[in-house]
Order: C-alpha cells, then structure tokens, then sequence
C-alpha cells in the first residue's frame, strides 16, 4: 500500500516535471539568445549557453530610441491611459449594475459580449473611421479603440466586487449625511481598492499584449511594442539576439503584474463566469 | 422627484452606453455598410453600391474563404482537445496535494500572460531549420536530419498547434483546478465510502462536476481560436500553400494587404456572426449558472 503511494508520487512529479519543461523551455531558450552575441546565435548545433553573456543586446534596445525603446514608453502611455479611462467608466456602470440592479439581467451581459468581439470585424472600420478624424498613429486613436474591448470585463470584475461588499457600510454613510457620490468615493472605493487594482492590472495587460490594431492603427510615432516586433521581419537578416532581448523586456512587465494578480487571474481570464 | 431620482441613476451608466454606441455599434454599422459596396483604398473612383454581391462571391465562389475556415477549424479542434485533455491531466495531478504546488503552478501559467506575438517569435526561433532549438534538440539524441517545420505544409499547421497549446494549456489547467476546488470533499468521501474506486469517482462526480467550468473555458477558447491571428502572422503568414491561412489571417490580406475594404468587410462580417452563434451560447450557460 504504502509502496504503491510512493510510485504514484514519483509518476506524478515525473509528470509535472515534463510539464514544467515543455513550459519553461521556450522562454528559457529566448534568455539566453538574449545573451548570445551574432555568432554564437548563428551556429548549429546551437550554443545552449552561452560562452560570454553579452549585454550589447540589451543597450542596443534601450540605447537606441528608434529600436526598443520608444516603443516600450509607448506601449505604456497607451496601457496606463486606457486603464484610467476604463476605470472612470466603468466604476459607475458596475456600481449603478450591482446596487440599482439597473439593467443586471440584459445589460451587463451585452457589455461582457464586448470582450467576445473578434478584432478583425471592427478593425476595417476602425481604420476607416480613425483615418477620416486624423487619429491613426496617435495615442488616442489606439487607446479608444482598445475601450470596448476592457469595459467588459472591467464591469464584470468590479460588479462581483462591489457586491462581495456589505451595503449597510455605506447605507450607515448616507444615513449620517453624505450623499450617495461622498458615499462611493470616500467609502466604497477605499474598501474595493485590492479590486479596482486587479481591474486596472488585467487592463493594463490586455492592452500591452494587445498586437492586431496595434499594427494597423498605428504607423510610427505611436507604435507599441508588439507591432515593433512584428517589424524586426526582415528577409535578409534576422537579428534574433537582439529580438530576443525586446522579447525579454516586453515580457518582463507583464509577468510581474501577472504574478501580483495571481490569485485572481482565473476570474479575469474567465472575465468572471469562473471564481476560484 | 421620484423620476429625477432614476435619471440620476441612470446618469451612472450613461458613460458606458455612450462608449458603447460610439465605438462598437457606429463602427459595426459603418462595416455593414462598406461591406454592401466595392471600396477599394488602391483605386480612384469612388466606391459603388454592390448590395449583397460580396456575400454572394464570398458563399459561392471564393474557394479561399472556405479553405480559411477549414484551416481556422482544423487548427482549432485538435489544439482545443490537446489543451483540454494535458490541461486537465496536469490539474488532477496539481490536486493531490502534492508539495510545491504553488510554485509549480506560479511557474506552469506563465505562457498565458506574455504577449501573444512574443510567443508567436519564440516559436519561430525554436522552429528555425538551421539555427532552432527544436533540431538541435533533435541533433542531440541523433536525430541529424534538418526539418523545415515552418515550410513544409502539414508540418507547419502542426506547428502552429503546438505553439498554441503551449501558449494556452496552463488557461486549460487553471480553469479545471479552480473547479476542483469547489468540488465539496464530502461528496468524493461519500463515493468512497460506498466503494467506488478512483475511476469510478472521476468519471462519476469529478466530471460530472467540472462539466460548466470545462464548458466555459472550452467556449472562451473556441472564440479565440476563431480570432487566431498574431502567432500565424510572425509564424507563417498562412503560408506554405496557404495551408495555415486562417480566417483572421485571409481578411487582414484582403483588406490591409490588398486594400479591398468592401470585399473586407464582408468577410468579417461573416467572422462575426460566426463570433456571435458561440458567444451566445456562452452567455445562455453562465446565465444559467447564476439563477
């Protein structure tokens, strides 16, 4: 009995450890090209490790304002403001949805069908539309149209919240002489702001992995890092240590703000139909 | 007094049905229109009312329509069964309360979160026929042969769907272990206790009740797979042969490659309603759930 226990625990930890390698293995491999310098990542069989880790890699895309740079402070500026026009919006929506019960049955749920929209469907009128106001390649241009797609379950988030919420907390508020707005900001959003931060972190992620409109709303001046790193394409030479590198600085952010959201991300991920 | 009362309280909403008119319903309307012309971005004459003859060519006569859609499914189907069986393999083995769980699942999720274009780059490097992991993975335990896993056409759809089960088996994995968790111990000792053994519990209660959790991460994955777009465009363009041009790939070509907005147009419309059928069989579940 005790033996048969002692063989399932090592099959299950053979199992996982397969798993773990199949899911690290990719990205520890981008790592280390990150690393290599021109020739070591042109050779077969490949390096694994690299001899002399070089930083060129690095400072070429930090260093050089047209290569990664630019690009990352881009990427930021469209995220951070999208996230705060998310926020402003949806907090009242998702406060009128779960207190009011305004619109709980079909309203909320032509919202979160926002989030269902395929991109491609809206892109040729976006492009159509932005191209008439003169907002391509602007911050604006990208950071509206990246609105319907957060809204949803933005809502979503923050009405499971605000009901998790006991409402005789600020019902006592009002009682005491505040209107309903005092209410909402100086007592509900200071209790909801663990999830108002979850909110404007699975905002901020969306948008910076974001990549179709990306690409084509945007030429230059506003171009995020995801549509610069489809650019690297180039059929003569493709510089992959140094792809590698923005690879590495575009994947950074987003995994730190996962892992600090990591108990919530099923809920996010399942804009709210699962809750672990 | 009573009826200024629920203005105020519709004044909460009012920023969000303004958004939503403006930036989904205006633009879903103004695509219906372009797609019931010939506009053009590469001519010069204005562009011609066609009516439905779009929709037409497209039904009728467009074989790379249908071969998109083909290849859009089968991508799909295999990658969403892949994910779902290691998916739920890795959740029940994550489950029984071995150490270390935290880390392990820290370290399994992270594929989900990068950007998916990112992913889409790291493939490639791996898939690189001279210089990629994968063949000196291969060269390794002696395997000298260089495959060209992105050019050659069977191989590249099957690469495709390997990076997309990377990408998207720890959603899989998550989904299934938040539902496990919220199955009540009591109910499996019960089975226990009557003598069910360990497959008799899985298949009759386990299952059973993961069965709207599996259902709606299996929904949220369906309608991503239909946008699939950003690891075939760095992978393989829909190449070679077009024999991973998915649906999403086809409209972009058409309309942002070739400027055929109209024709565009009326492909996505199509990509939506298809888009809309599973969305709302989505929804009708986790309502259901709520009542």
């Amino acid at each position: 009995m005790r033996r048969a226990a002692v063989v399932k625990d090592i099959f299950t930890y053979i199992a996982l450890g397969l798993a773990l390698f199949f899911a690290l293995f990719p990205i520890i491999w981008t790592v280390s090209m990150s690393f290599k310098t021109i020739a070591e990542y042109y050779t077969f069989p490949p390096v694994w490790i690299p001899r002399i880790p070089t930083l060129d890699n690095y400072k070429y895309m930090l260093f050089t304002w047209t290569s990664g740079l630019k690009y990352l402070i881009n990427s930021t500026i469209v995220a951070s403001l999208n996230t705060i026009l998310i926020l402003l919006i949806s907090i009242p929506a998702a406060y009128a949805i779960a207190r009011f019960r305004i619109g709980y049955k079909n309203l909320s749920f032509w919202i979160l069908s926002q989030r269902m929209l395929p991109p491609i469907a809206v892109v040729i009128p976006y492009f159509l539309l932005l191209r008439r106001l003169h907002l391509i390649d602007t911050y604006w241009g990208l950071v509206m149209v990246y609105l319907p797609f957060n809204i949803g379950f933005a809502v979503w988030l923050l009405i499971g919240f605000i009901q998790d919420f006991p409402q005789d907390i600020e019902e006592a508020a009002m009682v005491d002489g505040c209107s309903r707005l005092k209410a909402i900001v100086r007592v509900v959003l200071p209790i909801i702001a663990p999830g108002l931060a979850v909110c404007a972190i699975f905002c901020f992620i969306f948008c910076w992995n974001e990549f179709m409109f990306a690409l084509i709303l945007t030429r230059e001046s506003a171009k995020t890092v995801t549509a610069q790193l489809a650019a690297f394409q180039s059929p003569t030479k493709i510089m992959w240590g140094e792809i590698s590198a923005l690879v590495v600085l575009a994947i950074i952010p987003v995994f730190v703000l996962a892992l600090s959201v990591q108990r919530y991300l099923v809920r996010g991920l399942a804009m709210g139909a699962v809750k672990e | 007094m009573k009826t200024k009362r629920m203005l105020s309280k519709y004044n909460y909403l009012l920023p969000v049905i303004v958004l939503l008119v403006a930036i989904t319903i205006f633009p879903l309307l103004y695509s219906l229109i372009v797609s019931l012309t010939n506009l053009r971005l590469t001519s010069m004459e204005g562009p011609k009312f066609v009516g439905l003859k779009n929709y037409y060519e497209i039904l009728f006569h467009d074989k790379r329509f249908w071969r998109s859609l083909y290849n859009t499914f089968t991508i799909a189907v295999p990658a969403l069964v892949l994910e779902a069986i290691i998916g739920l393999g890795i959740a029940l083995l994550l489950n029984r309360g071995i150490r270390g769980k935290k880390i392990i699942t820290v370290l399994l999720i992270l594929p989900v979160v990068i950007p998916p274009i990112t992913t889409g780059l790291i493939w490639r490097m791996l898939y690189h026929e001279k210089y990629g992991a994968i063949n000196g993975l291969l060269y390794a335990i002696g395997i000298k042969y260089q495959i060209t896993w992105l050019s050659t056409p069977g191989l590249a759809k099957f690469a495709v769907i390997i990076t997309d089960v990377w990408q998207w088996t720890p959603f899989m994995m998550m989904m299934i272990l938040a539902g496990l968790q919220s199955i009540p111990v009591e109910c499996i000792e019960a089975a226990e206790i009557d003598g069910a053994n360990a497959f008799q519990r899985f298949i009759y209660i386990t299952l059973p009740m993961l069965r709207y959790t599996i259902m709606v991460a299996t929904l949220l994955r369906i309608m991503d797979l239909i946008k699939l777009f950003d690891v075939i465009f760095v992978l393989t363009m829909g190449g070679p042969g077009g024999t991973t041009e998915t649906i999403s790939i086809y409209t972009y070509l058409v309309s942002f490659r070739a400027f055929r907005m109209g024709f565009g147009s009326a492909l996505s419309y199509l990509v939506l309603i298809i888009t809309v059928l599973f969305s709302t069989y989505f929804i009708k579940i986790v309502r259901g759930k709520g009542k």
